[in-house]
Order: structure tokens, then sequence, then C-alpha cells
């Protein structure tokens, strides 16, 4: 029997829907309630959800043919679709066989009246003013991450979204993934003791870079935005800052401090963001979340482990290790035997000479949903939070301080200081 | 309800487990952080993996003859040789190459087939000299204590806890090899069942422990499933032919590190060789079952 297995749709929200009504849910998970209510789904055209998605790149194409997978069961319509790039708004069209209507200028599609919620995937530096203006035209936002290129647009953004009082979800997929849901709820509930220290790396071994059309080089800064400064913190904003959200997530906490290096020591092709980076994020406990990421080498991939004085989680590969190993059921009779003054045998003797390697604790699964789509369900929560009219704000919050720390950790390599969360910017 | 500690830990490839009744928590963790202890600077010396045990230094050697080792390695290679003679070389800590290869093969391998490898083998290569150091006749001779490093550990936790003045506890080094100190509070031993593997969960017999060791081994081993899977790493270094049916010996003895030599060599050995050897020593008990229909047990006895 395979030691995982993929878990229907039905599973997986039966098991959504026993974590949410964990006694940790409240506090670890609270947007897990949207999945248990099925009244959100309305089937009537007036109660039909239309979103518009802005940037139809890789990304965006990706979100939006997730959202076309569930447009029929949850009542929503891809009612406009945006890219200032003419090939990407074609294919936009195309994959909504020319239902959605089609922009070259996202304030043009926020004047339409018939939108609800908007999509941003565009490039990093663009994601604040069409945020701050979608959120001012009254419309819902789902914005991938990072939130900004610096932390006063990151911050416009979350003020706004309190102002306008609407929902501004950011892409932080691995807030849906059933991975991480249960191996959080496993950490709130004290499996893995207390917290001592977070590590987390992701490396890649290639130079970012994406083809020009027609090697036309006036497309570079357009196609390659994430390795210019003006546009992107490379490896911060692309990579850590979901990791940086998944240690805050297993911390219930936000950094109190990040002091980090990084250089170009390995694609020096022109490029302004480093190839390689380290850094550490001290938290209020004490606790230190050390970080890095590279693109020169990928042996190790990519991981982020909680390290407890009961035990270890290594989230990518869904693994829960116990400090102590599972005691055997002859033990736990044994245990309440004597603790229930019971004088009896134990079946315990008999296993085979074994040669050290044979046996060696390779960890328990945290979770058999192993290959639930997070990404599908993140864009079914957004959908079902517009049509609530709101979402639990720890979702923002996660948004807010990922994207704030990895933009806090970009300027204290660069300036090689340790940095502290500036005043006015606690949430 | 009455007060049990209970304590866990991973070592030597298995999980070992710490019972001990009627102890206050905080004197328990102490007793077991140094049983851990104690646990884990026996394997930094016998480990056939860790690159910075002294078993993996000797094995990767860039010498024969006369090799310093410690004090401590030299009095188990003392004690190994002894129970190899004992055993009539049914006991060898020098086979982990012959098991390498037939496991690689992945196929019960014939006497002739095995002959025609290439390695070396054999404890009469080892020599210890007066000066305790140790002299390998072949450079290619390799030490390996997987089937010592348990019961020498339990013996030397029995010390630890006399030490504490504990006077009953139950300790069990991957459920392979257990540790019965006094008894159970509320009865005269501690008894322990003996598996039967054709009807998982039941035992096929009681044995009654009461500062006593068993140990167990088994030439095969056990599927997720239950059922029988064959292993075939236990071979006869003298013949060098593997037992063809499936069998499980249980040793007890004052001394972990009897029960567990004596399991593995037993597991060679027929009922004459076995009742030859029990005849010079005292206290041994042997429960022998051969996995055929039915389980057919044979118990051993020693002097007593």
């Amino acid at each position: 029997m395979k030691e995982y297995f993929i878990q229907s749709r039905r599973a997986f929200l039966k098991r959504i829907s026993i974590l949410a009504g964990s006694s940790v849910a409240a506090l670890s998970m609270p947007w897990l309630n949207i999945f248990g209510d099925t009244n959100s789904i309305g089937k009537t055209s007036t109660d039909k959800v239309r979103i518009g998605i802005i940037g139809i790149g890789d990304r965006g194409k990706a979100l939006l043919l997730n959202i076309k997978e569930f447009m029929d069961i949850l009542n929503v319509e891809i009612t406009a679709v945006c890219d200032d790039y003419e090939p990407h708004l074609q294919l936009g069209m195309e994959l909504t066989e020319g239902k959605a209507k089609g922009f070259n200028d996202y304030r043009r599609m926020l004047e339409m009246k018939e939108l609800d919620g908007v999509i941003i995937a565009t490039p990093l530096h663009e994601h604040a003013r069409m945020t701050v203006d979608s959120l001012t035209m009254g419309l819902h936002v789902f914005c991938e991450k990072a939130m900004a290129r610096n932390i006063d647009d990151v911050k416009l953004m979350y003020d706004t979204h309190i102002k306008s009082n609407r929902i501004l979800q950011i892409g932080l997929q691995r807030m849906f993934n059933p991975v991480y849901l249960e191996g959080i709820e496993k950490i709130y509930k004290g499996d893995l003791g207390q917290i001592t220290q977070i590590r987390a790396y992701w490396h890649r071994n290639n130079n970012w870079r994406r083809p020009l059309p027609n090697n036309d080089a006036s497309f570079e800064k357009r196609v390659n935005w994430r390795l210019y400064d003006e546009f992107s913190a490379g490896l911060l904003t692309e990579l850590a800052s979901h990791q940086i959200q998944v240690a805050n997530w297993a911390l219930n906490s936000e950094p109190v401090s990040v002091m980090g290096t990084g250089s170009i020591n390995y694609w020096k092709d022109g490029r302004e963001v480093y190839d390689n980076i380290a850094c550490i994020f001290s938290y209020p406990d004490g606790t230190q979340f050390i970080y890095d990421s590279m693109i020169s080498n990928k042996h190790y991939g990519l991981e982020e482990q909680i390290l407890g004085n009961k035990g270890t989680i290594e989230f990518e590969v869904n693994k829960f290790y116990s400090e102590t190993p599972p005691t055997p059921p002859a033990i736990l009779q044994l245990i309440n035997d004597i603790e229930k003054g019971i004088f009896d045998s134990i079946p315990i003797g008999g296993a085979s000479w074994v040669p050290e390697t044979a046996v060696q604790y390779k960890g328990e699964y945290i979770s058999g949903n192993y290959r639930m789509d997070e990404t599908k369900l993140q864009l079914e929560a957004f959908v079902k939070f517009i049509r609530e009219g709101r979402a639990p704000e720890m979702l923002t919050r996660h948004g807010y301080y990922s994207s704030l720390w990895c933009l806090l950790a970009e300027q204290a390599i660069k300036t090689g200081t340790t940095l502290k969360l500036p005043d006015g910017y606690s949430i | 309800m009455n007060k049990v500690y209970h304590n866990s830990f991973f070592a030597m490839g298995t999980r070992f487990n710490t019972v001990i009744p009627d102890i206050d928590f905080e004197h328990g963790d102490k007793i077991f952080f140094n049983i851990q202890k104690e646990v884990n600077r026996i394997e930094s010396i016998l480990s056939y993996f860790n690159r910075t045990s002294e078993v993996y230094k000797l094995n990767h050697r860039n010498k024969n003859n006369s090799i310093p080792i410690s004090s401590e390695l030299f009095n188990i290679l003392d004690i190994c040789l002894n129970y190899n003679k004992l055993t009539e070389g049914a006991f060898d800590i020098t086979l982990r190459p012959v098991i390498e290869q037939l496991e690689e093969s992945e196929k019960i391998l014939s006497g002739d087939e095995i002959k025609n490898k290439p390695f070396s083998y054999g404890m009469d290569k080892i020599k210890l000299n007066e000066d305790e150091t140790i002299t390998f006749a072949d450079e290619y001779l390799t030490v390996d204590f997987g089937g010592f490093g348990k019961g020498y550990s339990l013996d030397k936790i029995k010390t630890i806890l006399l030490n504490y003045n504990v006077k009953n506890a139950f300790i069990s080094f991957g459920e392979s090899s257990i540790l019965a100190l006094g008894s159970q509070p509320i009865g005269n031993c501690w008894k322990v069942g003996i598996n039967n593997y054709q009807s998982p969960g039941s035992s096929i017999t009681t044995i009654e422990l009461n500062n006593e060791s068993i140990s167990s081994s088994a030439n095969f081993s056990i599927s997720d499933d239950g059922s029988f899977r064959r292993k075939i790493n236990v071979i006869d270094p003298r013949t060098q032919v593997q037992a063809v049916s499936n069998k499980s010996v249980t040793v007890k003895s004052s001394s972990a590190i009897e029960a567990e030599i004596l399991s593995t060599a037993f597991l060679l050995m027929n009922e004459q060789k076995i009742l030859k050897i029990l005849d010079g020593l005292k206290g041994i008990s042997v429960v022998e079952v051969i996995y055929n229909d039915e389980p057919v047990i044979n118990f051993y006895n020693g002097e007593n």
C-alpha cells in the first residue's frame, strides 16, 4: 500500500472541515471555513462572480486556467482580461473563447461596471498602483506575491484595503496546501514542542532569463524584469516571500529584525539582482529563521524545516519527524498494565536481527492530500470570499508581513546592517 | 493509577524504549538522559557507518599490523573472539561484506556461488596483541557489531539502573533485545510473549524474566501485510550456506550480550549443537520456532 494517497475532493473537503473545526483553526487558519460554506455558491446569473484578470503572462495564464476548471461549479465568469502586450492579450481572449472583454489598459478595465474582483499577475513593480486603483474602484483584489517593490507601496496597498473595506488576498498558496495546513495544525497543537529554529532554502540552477520576442533587445527589461533592481528584489520577492510567510505562520509571529548578505557570484550577465542570498530573521521569542537562496545549484531544491524540541517538519516533502520514535503497541500495553495494576504478558519479543542500516526512521507523512492543487484552492477561496464580501484579515496580514520582510531583508543586504520594522509599519 | 515513567529515542538503527515503574518523572528523566548518553557513546564507538566511530576508522585503516585501539574496543573484540570459539565460528563479526554481496544478488545463493565470490571474512584473521593493539591478517577484513551492540548496551544500562537504585525496569531495544530488571510491580517477574508470525498479534509462548535479558533473531522478516519475507543476511560462516527454513530463536540469559550473541549463533545450529553449548553455560533458556505449515516450538535449557 502506498504510504500516501491522493485524496478525492470530497475527502479533502471532509478533512478541511475537521481542520476548520479544530481548536487551533481560529488562531492559525480561519480562512478554511469558507470551504465548508456551501450556501455561498450562488447559481443564478445575478449571483455570478465576475472576475477580471490583469496580466496574462505565465502566471496569469495559469491562474486563468485554474479558474476555468471551477467556473461552472462555483458560478464564476472571467468577464475581462487585460495585458499591454498584444500576444498575451490575444491569448487571454482565446483562452476564454472570446467571452471575456479584452483591454490593453487596466484602468479602462476597472471602469467596467460588471466586475466584482480582479486578479493581478503583472510584474512586481506594477502591483501597487493596480491594486490601489482596483480597491479604490470598489473591487476585491487577488494580487500575486510579493505585494510591491517597496515597503511604502506595501503599506499603501494594505491601508487602501482597510479604507475601501474590500478583500485583498495575496497569492501565497501554501496557506491553502493541505500539507501545510495539517503541518501547521500539528505545530499549533504542540506536536513539535517549542519551535526553536526555522531553516528554509530555495535553490535552482538556471539563469532566470526568458527569451525575448524575436530576439528584440528592446523587450529585455519588460520580459526579464525579475533581473533588474528597479522592478524586482529578485530571489527575495520571487521566492523567499513564500517561505517567510511559512515561517511567520509556524511561529504565529513576525520577525523583529533581519540581517543578511548577498552577491552576484555566478550569473554575471548584466543583471542587477543578487543570484545568491543568505539572511537571518529574528523573532520576538529569540527564534532564528535562517534562510538562503541561489540559482547556480539545484541539488538541495527547496524546503522549509520547522525545528522544535519534540519534532521536525519538512513541509516540501510532507514529512514530520518525531524526536522520539512512535511507541510500539506492546510498550503502550505494558504502561497501561502497570498504571492499572494489571499483571499480564505483553507480546513484544521476536524481531529478527537487523543490520544497522536496515531500520532507519524515515518520518511520517503529514498529510495524505499530497497533490491537491493549492493554487486552485486559493482562487476558489477568493471567489467564495467575494460572494461573502469579506475574507479573514489574517490572510491579508500574512501577505503584508511576508512582503514587508522580504523587502527589509533586501535593504539589510544592501546596507550591510541589521534592520528592524520601521515605525508606522506595524498593523 | 500507578506511576510509570516512559521515554524513547532512536539509536543503532532502531527504537529504544525505557519503562520504569514507581518513579518520579524528574528522577526518571535524569536516569533516561544517562542511559541515552551511554547508548550514544557506545554507538559512537561501534557504528559501522558513522565516519567518526572507532570501528569505522578501524575498518578504513591504512595498516593491518599493531593497530592501536581503545581498551573498550579491545575488550569487546576479546568477548567476540571468545564467543566465536564457543559457537565454533557460528557467531562471526566479519560477515558484513558477505551479507552485502548476498543482498546485492537479491536471491538465495548456493554454497558454491558464495564460495566463488571474492571477499574476506573469518574471525581467525583477527589477532589481539598483548600491547592492546590488533592485527588483521587480511587487508580487506572488516568488523561489524550489529549483532552485538544492543546486548552490550543493555548490560551497561543495567549497571546504570542499579547505580540509581532502580529495582524494576523494562528496557526494549527495537523489541528484539530486552532487559527486564526486577519484576513488574505487582508480579514476581516480567512476562514477555514471543510473537507468532503466522498469527500476528498473538504470542507463541511466554517467557518469564527476572533480572534477565532476552534477544530474538530470525532468518526472515515480515512484510507490511504480515506475510513472510525471506531475509538473506543470516548465513553460516562455516559452510557459507544460508538456512532454508524460516526460523526464529529467542535466548534468555542474565547477560544481554550473551543472549544477543547466542540468538544469532543458534539460528545456524541444530539441536545437538545448541545443547552442547548450553551444557557449558548456566541459566540459559532457548525458544526455537520453525515456521512450517504450523509453527514447531522447541525449548532448550542449559544447566540451572
